[in-house]
């Protein structure tokens, strides 16, 4: 909540944890580039997955929508809204 | 947790007599929503009376109505055969409730008794025009839901068992919070023949019928009928999920897919 900083998501009963059920099927690719910085050519990858997968993901609904304007995260309602407001604009 | 007080009476008449002894005591059934609560320190009783020991649970299905006890578990609902052919609407909500942990223990006498606003039960059955039956009396659904966790239950009165008049058809379609599961808007639709009726849950404070709805279906049972009737926003819950307006809209969308579910 950004006026009391207070964590709204305070337990799993708000915060999505993803499930077996929530995973789609994928298939796995590897691509190896070796850091030149290091003798080991080696890299921290811990956010490499937050990389490309939002940005994807965000570019499509701004796409399929017609607005820039979505912030993370996109929940139903979030898309609800820009849709309310697209239509709204188109309206006038 | 606080410390409490465990009892496991065999006999109704015990956990009656406990019940009414112990002032700060609680009935627990399956404890899906009563122990969470205790290990959060919100609800800290003296004694806790657990109906598990009562073997209170069974389905039985007649020409005109599916009677459920109160100690069924929503898996046995879900998976029970006669059930999934006489009102398939109500096995499948069960089969849709929690998670199946949840579903292993959560049972349909402790759910309404609860009355959670995001339940999915009440929705059924206030759609199906049931009847709750208590140790002391019995009681329609219109008049058993009474507000936000509030029934119509007194103290020391405990639910034994559910009827369920069986409509000609039925259909379920719930809005989960994705993180728990519970509905953020369930809407259970029932075609009774004379009459149809609309049971919302989770998007207020307790759950409701949505009568313009049920008079333009009683005219012309399809989701036709139902997609330009708007549902106030005003009183509807708002959080972090959905504002009331978005849940206002869901009722809608809701209502048109179980109406095209139903049967």
């Amino acid at each position: 909540d950004p006026d009391s900083g207070q964590l709204i998501t305070g337990s799993f009963m708000d915060y999505c944890m993803p499930r077996a059920d929530d995973l789609p099927s994928y298939d796995l690719g590897f691509t190896e580039t070796s850091c030149p910085s290091n003798p080991l050519g080696i890299k921290g990858c811990g956010e490499a997955g937050a990389i490309a997968a939002p940005p994807a993901v965000i570019n499509a609904i701004t796409d399929a929508i017609g607005t820039e304007d979505i912030a993370m995260p996109a929940t139903p309602q979030v898309v609800w809204n820009a849709l309310q407001a697209n239509a709204k604009q188109a309206a006038e | 947790m606080e410390n409490f007080d465990y009892h496991r009476p065999a006999k109704l008449a015990e956990a009656e007599k406990i019940i009414s002894k112990k002032k700060e005591g609680v009935l627990m059934s399956g404890g899906m929503t009563l122990i969470p609560t205790m290990k959060q320190g919100l609800a800290t009783p003296s004694d806790v009376v657990d109906l598990s020991g009562l073997g209170n649970s069974g389905i039985k299905v007649q020409k005109t109505k599916v009677t459920i006890k109160a100690g069924t578990t929503h898996a046995e609902v879900a998976k029970n055969g006669e059930l999934k052919k006489a009102i398939p609407a109500l096995a499948a909500l069960a089969g849709e409730i929690g998670d199946p942990q949840v579903r292993h223990r959560g049972t349909l006498g402790g759910s309404i008794a609860n009355n959670d606003p995001a339940a999915d039960y009440p929705a059924a059955l206030i759609a199906l025009d049931a009847t709750v039956i208590t140790n002391k009396r019995k009681i329609a659904a219109d008049k058993f839901f009474k507000g936000m966790f509030e029934t119509a239950l007194r103290r020391g009165e405990i639910v034994t068992a559910v009827d369920f008049p069986i409509p000609e058809k039925a259909g379920y379609a719930k809005f989960p919070n994705p993180a728990s599961r519970y509905a953020i808007v369930g809407v259970f639709v029932a075609d009774h023949g004379k009459s149809v009726r609309v049971g919302v849950t989770g998007a207020g404070p307790g759950v409701f019928r949505q009568k313009a709805m049920e008079r333009a279906l009683a005219k012309n049972f399809s989701a036709a009928a139902v997609a330009g009737i708007a549902t106030s926003a005003d009183d509807l819950n708002e959080d972090m999920h959905a504002s009331a307006d978005y849940r206002a809209h869901l009722v809608g969308v809701m209502a048109g897919r179980a109406i095209k579910a139903a049967k």
